[in-house]
């Protein structure tokens, strides 16, 4: 508690393992000490979160994807690797309440730039050049607009009569659902590929029903986007430094803070950073007072001052997940062991650093 | 040899997630796939070590032959080892290079170092539990 | 008037001041300046060893000359009117957003979003800029809507981003996606550039050097000689029903 006391810059960086009580209480941890708190949105589906809420894209839950999507777009991700129940509940092998023999009816459609384990179960697959996503989008909302004859024949990579076939195909479906991944969001252009399906899917909404999700990783992440998002108003990487929030990705989020060495202190949360931040950012964790609130032993231990070890969700710690969709799903506990949830740790953080600062509940 | 090593996650690497120091979580995330002409070109088989390096910076990690694996690109699961690697520059985005970044392959008879090695040269200290 | 900021020795790890009160208005008014290190508050005298010579009277006439270890510093000339800012070394982020007047010289190199939102002034980077040169922030959609930027180096990617109105000029290399969405104004590069204005939808953008990657939504519209140099001139961006004015001198992987 001192040391995030004393910070100039804390960093309050994780929450993906955490059920919401506990991001709750590190976003108010964050407002009172004046820190940055950033969630691990901001590293891997980071883009597609403030593309997101610029374009204020509305989804739909996963079900109506099972019942209704006739077309499955999978744009750089690989659902089989990375999700494995994905497709089988809600997407390819999923049945299908409005049409029989979906399996076989549904098309799907895999744009990539390597062939994966989904590219080979798609009924079209589209290889793009590495990097080259957003010609190959623009090239699309080209095609919906009807000017198709006016792009050249080759669009990196991919000729512009299989792009034209699947534009129909998209165009007479009954409902499509656009999954990106990270293959898109962490490619050249980033954020900006990201503007551009948005832009897709509203220049595809004046032809057939169409949404968007991105395939979030880490456990409980939509959770702590939705909570930070409802308190300040930024669904990630917020710095509370001057009492109110402020949002700048590539400034406030956490890899440009660790990597330009600004924080001070950090406080970790159900996460790794450790292995999965670049090895600057671990080496300004290691040089920093680091605590690790996690009930792993993992790679950021050996970077962090403090490790706190609490109970696992959903083995003996028990609250709720947001899916992909936003959808909240309970989860319970297994059997109650000896650890706190880091739910009850930050309490009782939070409690003392309220009591230090002269703040009443 | 130059390459892109891109890199993603994998079902093998997400089952061990919990056990990140186990010999197990080493063995799956420092699998490098390449594609077999490129190992004939370099006379390299399966389970030879090679050095992936960039910027001054290197890492051992074993290959694994893959099909599917376009000629003159690798994948490496996204861990502590494909970390190593990358640069802090995130384009002003807060998203780092992960996928697509150049890499010089050389081959070595050196052994692969464990996650807390890696941590160590990061200025960490080995937590031994 | 003139006055001489020079930073103190920060300690270690150096965290950015937030210096948005560092404006000629503010030394003409003589208000007690604030700066914000980290989440503590700071006085002037504190960050920097202050050297005030002469008297004003008015904003224009008070000049401000910032030297030691300025990278650090963010927002120095924000929402400035008149005046001028000289660096003897590196600026941080957001130097000059939002400003309407005056003039910052940069003698190193400037940090992300130099001159983001201005609306009027001249900013010159001796040095290299970083990303989002005169670009828009993320929750926003407008870029820079009036006034010039000139670098005189290179400028990192998404240079330019949104421009909605006057004139950025990159004598060097430009980054990945300069000029995307492009609305009006004017983008210069006399260097190279990678996938230059996707998605425009007006202005103009005249790239010397070659472009990389070339977008395939630009429609080819001829040729235009521009100080005796050929150059190809595309109409776009097609996928935004843009009517942007894109020349350049060569191109790649259209």
């Amino acid at each position: 508690m001192e040391i995030l006391l004393d910070a100039d810059r804390p960093l309050l960086f994780g929450w993906s393992n955490s059920f919401e009580e506990a991001q709750l209480l590190g976003v108010r941890i964050a407002g009172l000490i004046g820190g940055v708190i950033d969630n691990t949105a901001s590293i891997y589906e980071g883009p597609a979160v403030p593309g997101f809420e610029e374009l204020r894209h509305q989804g739909c839950t996963l079900e109506q994807v099972k019942e209704k999507s006739n077309v499955v777009v999978y744009w750089g991700c690989d659902p089989v690797m990375s999700h494995p129940r994905h497709m089988s509940r809600y997407t390819t092998y999923a049945r299908y309440l409005f049409l029989d023999n979906s399996f076989r009816k549904r098309t799907v459609i895999v744009f990539d730039a390597r062939k994966t384990s989904t590219s080979n179960l798609a009924d079209e697959f589209v290889k793009i050049d590495p990097g080259c996503d957003y010609a190959v989008l623009s090239a699309l909302r080209v095609i919906f607009l009807g000017k198709k004859d006016l792009l050249p024949a080759f669009i990196s990579g991919v000729l512009r009569e299989q792009l034209v076939h699947i534009a129909e195909l998209i165009k007479n479906s009954r409902v499509c659902a656009f999954f990106i991944g990270q293959g898109l969001s962490e490619t050249r252009g980033k954020f900006e590929n990201i503007r551009n399906v948005v832009e897709l899917a509203r220049e595809l909404n004046k032809h057939t029903e169409t949404s968007i999700f991105p395939m979030w990783e880490h456990g409980n992440i939509y959770s702590a986007k939705k909570v930070l998002n409802q308190i300040s108003g930024y669904p990630s990487s917020v710095d509370f430094a001057r009492g109110v929030g402020y949002y700048n990705p590539g400034e406030t989020t956490a890899v440009d803070v660790l990597a330009r060495n600004e924080c001070d202190a950090c406080l970790i949360v159900g996460s790794d950073p450790g292995a999965i931040l670049p090895r600057p950012c671990c080496q300004h964790l290691a040089q920093i007072p680091t605590i690790q609130i996690d009930p792993h032993i993992n790679a950021t231990t050996h970077l962090s001052k403090i490790q706190i070890p609490t109970a696992q969700s959903g083995i003996d710690a028990e609250g709720v997940y947001y899916r992909m969709d936003g959808t909240p799903v309970p989860i319970k506990k297994l059997y109650q062991s000896g650890y706190p949830s880091d739910a009850e740790v930050l309490k009782r953080i939070y409690i003392k650093i309220m009591d230090s600062k002269g703040v009443k509940p | 040899m130059k390459f892109l090593l891109n890199t993603g996650r994998t079902t093998s690497q997400c089952s061990n997630l919990s056990m990140k120091n186990s010999f197990e979580y080493q063995h799956v995330v420092s699998a490098c796939s390449m594609n077999p002409v490129d190992m004939m070109i370099l006379g390299l088989e399966d389970d030879n070590h090679i050095i992936l390096s960039r910027n001054g910076v290197m890492v051992i990690v074993y290959i694994t032959e893959e099909e599917e694996v376009d000629r003159g690109t690798l994948f490496l699961p996204a861990g502590p080892y494909a970390n190593f690697l990358l640069d802090f520059d995130t384009h002003g985005t807060g998203v780092p290079d992960f996928k697509w970044v150049e890499v010089s392959v050389s081959i070595t008879t050196l052994d692969i170092i464990p996650v807390w090695k890696l941590m160590a040269a990061c200025g960490g200290v080995r937590y031994e539990g | 008037m003139k006055v001489t900021l020079s930073m103190r020795i920060p300690k270690n790890p150096p965290i950015p001041v937030e210096a948005e009160m560092i404006i000629p208005q503010s030394f003409y008014q003589g208000i007690s300046i604030e700066l914000y290190e980290g989440n503590k508050k700071r006085g002037l005298e504190e960050i920097f060893d202050v050297t005030i010579e002469g008297e004003a009277d008015s904003p224009d006439e008070v000049e401000i000359v910032l030297c030691g270890d300025t990278g650090r510093l963010k927002r120095v000339g924000q929402k400035m009117g008149s005046g001028k800012i000289t660096i003897f070394g590196d600026a941080g982020m957001h130097f000059g957003n939002f400003m309407s007047g005056g003039t910052i010289t940069i003698h190193g190199n400037a940090g992300s979003w130099l001159g983001s939102g201005m609306t009027g002034g001249l900013i010159t980077c001796h040095g290299d800029a970083s990303h989002f040169c005169g670009a828009a922030y993320r929750i926003g959609c407008k870029g820079m809507e009036g006034g010039k930027i000139e670098v005189y180096r290179n400028s990192g990617d998404f240079t330019a981003g949104y421009l909605s109105g006057g004139t950025i000029h990159i004598h060097g290399r430009s980054g990945d996606l300069s000029g995307v969405g492009l609305r009006s104004g004017e983008l210069l590069i006399d260097g190279d550039s990678e996938r230059v204005c996707g998605g425009m939808t007006g202005g103009r953008c005249i790239v010397s050097g070659r472009v990389y990657d070339m977008l395939p939504t630009f429609e080819k519209k001829g040729t235009v000689r521009i100080g005796g140099k050929k150059f190809c001139r595309f109409e776009g961006d097609m996928a935004n029903n843009g009517k942007g004015e894109l020349v350049v001198s060569s191109f790649f992987n259209y």
